[in-house]
């Protein structure tokens, strides 16, 4: 009889589990690539792209070309709460798409070919959270848009205003909220415009083309307010405000591209980037350049610059290990510093990039001084199937 | 002896039905018949319910909250600063309307705009199904179209081609750039006949610059709804879902109830073909008993037997289920469709539930009814079954005692419907009590009958007349149980035709009085429950075909979806002279008093299922939302209204601009000069309307046509259902029947060694069953007319809240006879014949 029952009980069981495992829930769940299959890469044919250093004027550069495909408003920076010195960075930025190329007049004020995507991260190192955000809008009506003069863009409430200074030595105003985080800091530029690569043109591979036009103002003083975790911080430090726009920077082989933009101590700045290659992950092309204190610019060369990752963290959420400190030496510069991520879970898993994009601390040395300072590390193309 | 005897009595239960196949068969159809439609019907109900589900989840996928305007739209500049707000997840701007396609001027399309990079976080199953396709051009390029795949085969599009619409009179250019995949209901649902755009395309083809139709959110939970302006309005997607469910529950729970009345017959059949296998067994089981086997071992044993035959039965009943119910989800659809909203299903889900639920019903069922005979077995002293005319004789007084019984159940029946109160469920349970004490009471009244009919029949039915009704009552344990089953399938068959019949007249009738202008002009809007209706009449429109030669007279209405508390409610508004506010049907106060204060705005008239659900009654006030804040009006009468059971509130169009702050209107009700054609008038209205119009013309013949197929499509349903229990019950005669016969194997030789012919024997006991099935048609009068009573006045009040005039004509209760005499002798023929061509020698030896 003892048998018995256990072969009811397991009879019950099996049913109850043919019921569950029937019963499952039809509808299709959220697929956080959506956006980018709308967006999609499409053909770049129609678009300009950048094969030659251009004649820069601003303040139009501060403003949108739509005639090339994908374009950003990349600021960056460290932050100090004014009483306590309590360590924030953020991020924010504005990434325009273009859809097409024809920008035709229609009766409808939707009608458009630009998309806005915005990036907000707070990273709050005491209480170690980071914080990220990611909206879209079509850039129509007023719902989003980027205007050369006066300096305007924007994407709903979040917007990077133009607040004067010289057409090459802006002051301007950020202001961005979501869900109980928010930046408002008003940003002055201490050094002019900087020119990156070969007079604004920033050579990604050998192929003509695969190139943007990139300028930075590598130090903005930074002064205003954080809101995280409930509570809202008095702030001062420096930011980098970073300009790029590009039809195709990637070439084929090209994997990802590792990114630094350090503010030393002593009043220098360096930029430095490594785009990887797909086929020897441990092969680079790299360059990027130094700035004085007085905003004297040094480009340097691809053999100048020695980056070596020392220690490497992996995502819990997506699993991918990223590279989490670096050894930097310009032996000709005596530069030596150690660079490491004031925390080390700043990826943005987002919809149409996944990247890591974190405040890093900086010491060692240069010239014959101890350096200390901050900065920002982007890493590009991790975990991308090869 | 355990050991021994519980394989002895396996042994001799699998002979028994082995060398019964007929009876064994029938057991097993019966309980089957049950099973299936039980099954079925929970199966099609789930279906409905799942593509109810889904269409909600289409339309609206994982939007929380709607903001919908006044007929012309929103500002569409209310969208930028809602976008970003606080507690606002997601929104998504849309424009829709319609255009004309114009190779087929009926067709009309249904244009949606949105924007894509907003629209795909709430509703991500479009963009998933778009693979292959490069969304960005439905943006970027004016004009640009996606279509469901079904929807571009059924205008014979493909993808890339150019298609011309009618839009707003103007002939517009649009490209298809790609053709969705719709094998997902969802997107079949969500977009038929729909032409998927960008919005700003939409604006530009509805000529809706400035404005959005709608704006669909997802809200943080916990969050506040954020402030819009007065004539704005949220809807909540929740509550619509759980409004079209709970609007269908009645009906659903209808459905089901009336599955369990199959199922009940198919009980009547194994009870039958169990009791009958134990009275064929009793010389075994007295024997068995007298040499010591428990009663435990028996008790346990028959109900064996009960398995035996349940278990295939519920197993063929689940396949026969599942097939019945992919025919009767087409008709619950159909009818969800007719009376609530749009609704398409490509599939049935194999709810395992409802399959186990029809399992364990058909075996539960098989045991309760296998349970009395057991007992009956296991009680009797082993020296009283091995006597016969004991069980005859314990049968007479027990149907007296039956009868007593089923007495008490239809008072506690009719006590239940007094309850105040209008409970469907105690509704139900009324109906429960009163159909199995009328079923109770039938062996009784049988008895009685014959009784009555003896002295006649003596006279003048000859020796065969005579002899066929006294075998009636004399095989009471047999032929009690068929008739019941007989009397209850026919009554049920009857109750539920009174009920159609009576519904179906009333209809008629309130059609008759209520459409009383000779051509309706709508502007053909069909309500996708989005509650905006954005097709209103042109008061320059209007004014033109007021100016027709032969329109008399033109009354105007409107109808707008009201989102109260309680759930979605219609409200009419009227702009018509005396002589049509009087049509109404009112069912209390009246048109004469209710006049004036209707027309200043100080009463309103509320629909009769609106009362009933919300307690209300002439002179109560009723809450209605408008978009100048909550009012509390006067009910000034109650009207019948048919139209749906969600209830309706008509005000005078007058109440309309006071409280709604607008003015127009949607539909014309036109009457015709004394001796103008219709037609020729119809015609010239549509000239006049102009060829590019949306507009809809209807006669009224034409509406009334429309509304009564449309009636009738919505009781195919129970058409189904009631030719099922016919044939349920053709089962249930057949195995009493074949039970009778079998046991009268020797009486009936008896006969033949006497000298009876073949023919004649084979004549007496078809008259026997003719008897049987007239008895059982007379009884099911009564109890039909009284089933159909409740299902009238209870049922289908406390379900939708109609009151329906019963149909009274003689001729629907006498169709009892008409079913039951043929169903009994087209199920007596079989056994009638098996029996008479039994040589009397052979029947004689056999079963001694």
């Amino acid at each position: 009889m003892k048998r018995h029952r256990w072969l009811i009980l397991a009879g019950v069981l099996v049913i109850v589990g043919t019921v569950v495992a029937w019963r499952s829930d039809p509808l299709p769940t959220d697929d956080s690539t959506l956006i980018g299959t709308i967006l999609g890469n499409g053909d770049h044919a129609d678009f300009e792209r950048a094969y030659a250093p251009k004649a820069w004027h601003f303040p139009e550069d501060h403003g949108p070309h739509p005639r090339y495909k994908a374009e950003w408003w990349y600021l960056t920076g460290n932050l100090f709460a004014v009483d306590t010195g309590r360590h924030f960075g953020y991020e924010f930025t504005l990434f325009r798409f273009a859809l097409a190329t024809h920008a035709k007049e229609r009766p409808s004020p939707w009608g458009t070919t630009q998309v806005h995507m915005g990036h907000l991260a707070l990273t709050d190192s005491n209480r170690g959270a980071f914080q990220h955000f990611q909206r879209f809008s079509r850039v129509a009506l007023d719902l989003a848009g980027a205007v050369a003069d006066p300096f305007r863009v924007w994407l709903g409430d979040w917007s990077l205003v133009g607040t004067g200074g010289a057409p090459e030595q802006p002051s301007m105003h950020l202001e961005a909220r979501h869900e109980g985080v928010a930046v408002e800091l008003s940003l002055v530029a201490t050094k002019p415009v900087v020119l990156q690569g070969d007079h604004g043109l920033s050579r990604k591979s050998p192929e003509p083309g695969n190139a943007s036009h990139y300028y930075s103002l590598p130090r903005l003083a930074t002064t205003g307010w954080v809101v995280a975790g409930g509570e809202r911080f008095q702030v001062s430090g420096l930011s980098w405000f970073d300009r790029e726009w590009s039809t195709s920077s990637l070439a084929e082989n090209q994997e990802g591209w590792d990114w630094f933009a350090l503010q030393l101590g002593d009043g220098w700045d360096l930029m430095v980037y490594r785009m990887r290659e797909k086929t020897a992950p441990s092969s680079f092309t790299s360059g990027g350049t130094l700035i004085d204190p007085e905003g004297k610019v040094t480009t340097l060369a691809d053999d100048a610059v020695v980056v070596e990752s020392s220690e490497s963290w992996r995502s819990p959420t997506t699993g991918i290990p990223y590279p989490s400190q670096w050894h930097l030496r310009i032996p000709a510069r005596n530069l030596d510093v150690t660079i490491t991520p004031w925390l080390a879970d700043q990826e943005l898993n987002r919809t149409m990039v996944r990247y890591w994009e974190g405040a890093v601390r900086i010491h060692g040395n240069h010239g014959l001084h101890p350096v200390q300072g901050n900065g920002y590390v982007e890493l590009a193309g991790y975990g991308r199937k090869k | 002896m355990t050991h021994m005897t519980t394989p002895l009595l396996l042994r001799a239960s699998v002979r028994y039905f082995l060398g019964h196949p007929w009876m064994t068969f029938l057991a097993i159809v019966g309980i089957a018949l049950g099973v299936a439609v039980v099954t079925a019907v929970d199966l099609a109900n789930q279906g409905a319910m799942q593509a109810m589900r889904l269409s909600v989840a289409a339309l609206s996928g994982k939007t929380t909250h709607r903001l919908i305007g006044p007929p012309g739209g929103l500002d569409e500049a209310i969208f930028g600063p809602l976008r970003w707000l606080e507690g606002v997840e997601q929104a998504a701007p849309i424009v829709d309307g319609q255009v004309l396609w114009p190779t087929q001027p009926e067709q009309k399309l249904h244009v949606l705009g949105v924007d894509l990079l907003a629209d795909a976080p709430l509703r991500p199953h479009w963009v998933n199904h778009a693979a292959g396709i490069d969304l960005k051009t439905l943006i970027t390029t004016p004009g640009a179209v996606l279509l469901a795949k079904e929807t571009a085969n059924h205008l014979g599009l493909r993808a890339n081609d150019t298609l011309t619409v009618l839009a707003q009179g103007k002939s517009r250019q649009l490209t298809v750039i790609g053709l969705l995949d719709d094998a997902d209901p969802l997107i079949r649902q969500g977009l038929r006949d729909t032409l998927v755009v960008d919005v700003a395309t939409a604006q530009e083809l509805l000529d809706f610059y400035g404005h959005l139709t709608r704006i669909d959110i997802r809200l943080r939970e916990g969050a506040a709804l954020p402030r819009i302006p007065d004539n704005y309005r949220w809807v909540a997607m929740e509550h619509r879902s759980q409004t079209l469910e709970s609007l269908t529950q009645s009906f659903r729970l209808n459905l089901s109830v009336l599955s369990m009345m199959a199922l009940m017959v198919g009980m009547f059949i194994i009870f039958n073909t169990i009791t009958f296998s134990v009275v064929r067994r009793r010389h075994l089981i007295g024997l068995l008993r007298a040499q010591g086997i428990t009663r435990a071992e028996l008790l346990r044993q028959l109900l064996l037997d009960g398995c035996l035959l349940g278990i295939p039965g519920t197993l063929l009943g689940l396949l026969l289920g599942i097939a019945l119910g992919k025919g009767l989800l087409i008709l619950v659809v159909r009818t969800i469709n007719d009376l609530y909203f749009g609704l398409e299903v490509t599939g049935m889900p194999l709810d395992p539930l409802a399959l186990l639920k029809g399992g364990l019903l058909g075996l539960g069922a098989s045991l309760v009814a296998t349970w009395p005979a057991a007992w009956e077995a296991v009680a009797i002293a082993p020296s009283s079954a091995l006597t016969r005319s004991s069980l005859e004789n314990a049968t007479a007084q027990g149907v007296i005692r039956v009868g007593r019984w089923g007495v008490g159940m239809m008072g506690v029946g009719m006590l239940v419907v007094a309850l105040p109160g209008n409970h469907l469920l105690a509704g139900f349970i009324a109906l429960g009590f009163f159909t199995c004490g009328a079923a109770m009471i039938v062996p009784l009244l049988m008895v009685a009958l014959v009784r009555m009919l003896q002295p006649g029949m003596r006279r003048y039915g000859g020796w065969m007349g005579t002899l066929a009704l006294g075998s009636v009552p004399r095989h009471l344990s047999r032929t009690g149980i068929a008739v019941a089953a007989l009397t209850v399938a026919v009554a049920t068959v009857v109750g539920m035709g009174l009920l159609v019949d009576s519904f179906r007249l009333t209809v008629e009738r309130w059609l008759e009085e209520t459409l009383s202008s000779d051509i309706y002009v709508s502007t053909g809007e069909t309500s996708t429950g989005a509650g905006v209706d954005v097709g209103i009449l042109d008061a320059q429109l209007i004014a033109t075909l007021s100016h027709i030669p032969g329109v008399a007279s033109v009354g105007l209405g409107r109808r707008v979806g009201l989102d109260t508390r309680e759930g979605m409610i219609n409200l009419f508004v009227l702009d018509v002279d005396w002589s049509r506010f009087a049509d109404r049907w009112f069912l209390a106060g009246n048109a004469k008093d209710s006049w004036p204060q209707f027309q200043h705005g100080d009463a309103i008239l509320i629909s009769e299922s609106l009362a009933f659900r919300r307690n209300l009654t002439v002179g109560s006030k009723l809450a209605l939302p408008t978009p100048t804040g909550e009012h509390h009006l006067t009910i000034g009468g109650i009207y019948a209204d048919f139209r749906a059971d969600t209830g309706s509130v008509t005000i005078s169009r007058n109440t309309f601009a006071n409280y709604w702050r607008d003015n127009a209107m949607a539909t014309m009700g036109i009457r015709v000069q004394p001796g103008a054609d219709i037609d020729d008038v119809l015609e010239r209205l549509k000239q006049a309307a102009g060829p590019q119009n949306t507009l809809d013309f209807q006669s009224n013949r034409g509406l009334k046509e429309a509304s009564l197929q449309i009636f009738d499509r919505t009781f195919a349903v129970t058409r189904v259902l009631r030719l099922v229990s016919v044939v349920v019950a053709f089962f249930g005669i057949w195995t009493a029947l074949m039970a009778i016969q079998l046991e009268r194997t020797r009486e009936l030789a008896v006969f033949r060694a006497l000298g009876m012919t073949t023919d004649e024997l084979f004549r007496m006991s078809l008259l026997e069953t003719g008897i049987m099935g007239g008895i059982a048609g007379l009884l099911a009068m009564p109890m039909g007319w009284g089933l159909g009573w409740v299902l009238i006045h209870v049922i289908n009040y406390r379900s939708f809240g109609w009151s329906l005039h019963m149909d009274t004509r003689a001729a629907i209760v006498l169709q009892t006879l008409l079913i039951a005499i043929p169903t009994a002798i087209a199920a007596g023929t079989l056994p009638a014949r098996k029996m008479a061509r039994t040589p009397p020698l052979e029947a004689l030896r056999e079963n001694l």
